[in-house]
């Protein structure tokens, strides 16, 4: 059983900034970025990560309404994926999360886990965004295979990398400590495309 | 790149996985003699043919599977579709 | 220690086989005579005193030591391809001492010290070349292992000592020793005693010299089966059994002793005798550049980076890899191991960016637990083992022909090869050689 009122993923405790898994733009990195539009990095690593692991065919995950591989956006904005067969995240901000979160049924067994610290969160986008992921990353981004909506999980520049299409953008996310290396190999693979930093 | 059908990503290229190394049934811990126990632990078969080997699907769903490889011409036999579970042991 | 060098342990009157000189390279020249075959080519007869199975370095210098040390000559040595067609062609040629742990150590040194003096005693040229090895050292941790490894060499009288960038820059003045390389080398292992030889001359003088013995060499005669009587196992095989011959596919040889000497393919030759070993087959890529003038005067080794580099006297960059990461018996060699080989050589070696590779090829490595070998006894009476060198074959021929050799001859193991018995799976004691090769542990 769950108890889903004890959790308010809005007031973790500690200050934003420090709670953030941001990186650090370096001059090397914004010496690389012409403001060409090709592709657009942008660093969410204030984005609230909430893992959900359960049984695919518990309530709870009919309740996220996504299966392994797949995603949805909901009203209130927060990505809801499928990222491996009993693992579900939840991304958006603390406020939303913490809402879709409340949703859920209480019953069955299932674990959660605050990734926000934990993670860095890359959103690209832009018209040459897929051509720039297919530099580095060796799954075919076409829109048979990863279609709009689709999640996977891959090694990205040679980091574990879980991947979801959402909408006009890939989020791409990693364990912190790569955070920084990834953000300056995904500039560094973007700059023949023109490439845009931050919003 | 040997591309290792993954019963649950799909394709994917091997430096995505990890090898565990060929599939052997475990004996009893409760039952098994020492000698038995290091049997299980170091000797393998090691054939030049079809072999049942454990993967782990290290940067895509983290799962450990069994597949069936040749081990000469590195062709997978009967290899899984993600989305049909038939034949695979996740 | 008495005088261990080949020469002084030969039996009979010491006469070799026909010997190459400059004298008579001219003579024959001027007489348009042709040379003589190195090795006969005889029919295979139907029992011989010993079987050895694998026509490369370990196999073919066990029938040399047997013949030489041990007088017995009535020994066929078969191979279902051509001498040297395995690892020991395809290996980087690479000797070396500077091993982890005693045994190690011992053993090895013994190894150098019989190529040291190999061509003069089996009168053929092989090349060797004492350049000194390099074992570079990427951060802290990797300095301290040197640093082990080192004070365990001097220990056992081993020349190997730790050296800092500066002398490094000395030695190999093109390898990228600035500290904000992405993989900074911050020491070495240097040995001075390593150095690389002509693998296929070492091949073709142990079989030479082996032949002249009266050791027949039997090429494209393929093992099919091993005949085994009272095992526990099916058809008599297994434990318990006693080895009565061979199937060749050229015939039925019936012999007492048969001796697995197959590397990459050792589990298959020892199961034909119901033998299951703790083995398996990995390749090993390796690749070749054009030749360029000479510049790299040392091996070296980067076991962070997984490569190993030398430069021929052809001048010609040798590149090793680890072994790949699955079991495998293919050899095609795989795009991406290039790929990753030439990044790596780049992190150590910018200046060779422009040089262009010539061909790429691989070898089946028997890789065991404790990347240690098996040789010896079998729980099959007249079967014996030479396997499980993994990646490291190569720069233990001599001496694993020397010691199994003793073994066959005496029916007692040497104590040289004693950690390396069958049975030390099943007892569970398993041997440590984390210093076995460079690169993949």
């Amino acid at each position: 059983m769950v108890n889903t009122t004890d959790l308010d993923l809005t007031n973790s405790g500690v200050e934003a900034p420090t709670y953030r898994t941001s990186v650090v733009v370096t001059p090397a990195t914004s010496g690389l970025a012409d403001g060409g539009g090709g592709v657009a990095l942008v660093d969410r690593g204030d984005h609230t990560k909430l893992m959900l692991r359960c049984d695919a065919g518990s309530a709870a995950a009919a309740a996220l309404g996504v299966s392994f591989g797949s995603s949805r956006i909901t009203d209130s904005g927060v990505v809801i994926t499928g990222l491996r067969p009993d693992e579900y995240w939840l991304i958006g901000t603390a406020e939303s999360v913490t809402g879709e979160r409340a949703g859920l049924p209480a019953d069955g067994l299932r674990s959660e886990v605050d990734l926000t610290h934990g993670r860095t969160l890359i959103e690209v986008s832009g018209p040459k965004a897929t051509g720039m992921l297919e530099k580095v990353c060796g799954l075919d981004f076409s829109d048979a295979m990863t279609p709009r909506g689709a999640a996977t999980s891959a090694s990205v520049a040679k980091v574990s990398c879980d991947i979801v299409r959402a909408g006009d953008s890939y989020l791409v996310a990693c364990d912190r400590s790569f955070g920084q290396y990834l953000m300056e190999s995904l500039a560094d693979a973007a700059r023949e495309f023109g490439l845009t930093l931050g919003d | 790149m040997l591309i290792v059908p993954c019963p649950h990503c799909g394709p994917r290229n091997s430096s995505d996985l990890r090898y565990v190394g060929e599939s052997h049934s475990r004996p009893d811990p409760n039952t098994a003699t020492p000698e038995q126990w290091r049997d299980y632990l170091y000797m393998e078969d090691n054939p030049a043919d079809w072999l049942k080997e454990t993967w782990y699907c290290r940067s895509g769903c983290r799962r450990y599977f069994t597949l069936e490889r040749h081990t000469g011409s590195n062709e997978f036999r009967n290899p899984p579709i993600p989305g049909n579970k038939k034949g695979t042991k996740a | 220690m008495a005088d261990r060098s080949l020469r002084s342990r030969r039996n009979g009157n010491g006469k070799g086989p026909e010997r190459y000189s400059a004298w008579g390279l001219l003579r024959k020249g001027l007489a348009q005579e042709n040379w003589p075959r190195a090795w006969r080519e005889v029919p295979l007869r139907d029992t011989y005193d010993a079987v050895i199975i694998g026509g490369g370095v370990h196999g073919l210098a066990t029938a040399y030591y047997l013949a030489v040390n041990h007088g017995i000559t009535n020994v066929a040595v078969v191979d279902k391809a051509y001498i040297g067609s395995g690892g020991s062609g395809r290996n980087t040629a690479i000797v070396r001492s500077n091993y982890l742990t005693p045994e190690g150590v011992a053993f090895y040194d013994r190894s150098l010290e019989l190529y040291n003096s190999m061509a003069s005693d089996l009168n053929i040229n092989v090349m060797f070349s004492e350049r000194g090895h390099l074992t570079l050292a990427h951060n802290d941790g990797a300095v301290r292992t040197m640093r082990w490894r080192a004070e365990v060499n001097k220990l056992q009288n081993i020349d190997s000592s730790v050296i800092g960038p500066d002398e490094i820059k000395k030695l190999v003045p093109s390898l990228d020793t600035t500290s904000d390389a992405r993989y900074p080398i911050m020491g070495a292992l240097y040995h001075p005693p390593g150095g690389i030889i002509r693998h296929d001359a070492v091949v073709w003088g142990y079989a030479r010299a082996a032949d002249h013995y009266g050791v027949e060499i039997h090429q494209k005669t393929e093992v099919l089966d091993i005949l085994v009587e009272g095992g526990s196992g099916p058809d008599g095989k297994g434990p318990g059994g006693k080895v009565t011959g061979v199937r060749t596919s050229k015939g039925d040889i019936s012999a007492p002793i048969v001796v697995n000497c197959t590397a990459g393919w050792a589990s298959l030759i020892a199961s034909m005798a119901g033998i299951k070993l703790p083995i398996h087959t990995r390749p090993l890529q390796a690749a070749v550049t054009e030749p360029v003038k000479v510049f790299l005067p040392a091996v070296v080794v980067s076991g962070s980076l997984h490569v190993y580099v030398s430069q021929t006297d052809r001048g010609e960059l040798v590149f090793g890899a680890a072994v790949d990461p699955f079991n495998n018996y293919n050899i095609a060699g795989s795009l991406d191991f290039t790929e990753g080989l030439a990044g790596h050589i780049l992190e150590l070696m910018p200046g060779v960016s422009k040089m262009r590779l010539l061909r790429q090829w691989a070898g089946l490595c028997d890789m065991t637990p404790d990347y240690s070998p098996v040789m010896g006894f079998t729980p099959v009476e007249g079967f014996l083992c030479d396997v499980g060198w993994g990646t490291y074959g190569f720069k233990a021929g001599p001496v694993s022909g020397e010691t199994m050799a003793e073994c066959i001859a005496t029916n007692q193991t040497p104590k040289l090869i004693a950690p390396f018995a069958l049975d030390r799976f099943p007892e569970g004691t398993l041997v440590g050689e984390k210093g076995a090769a460079s690169v993949g542990h």
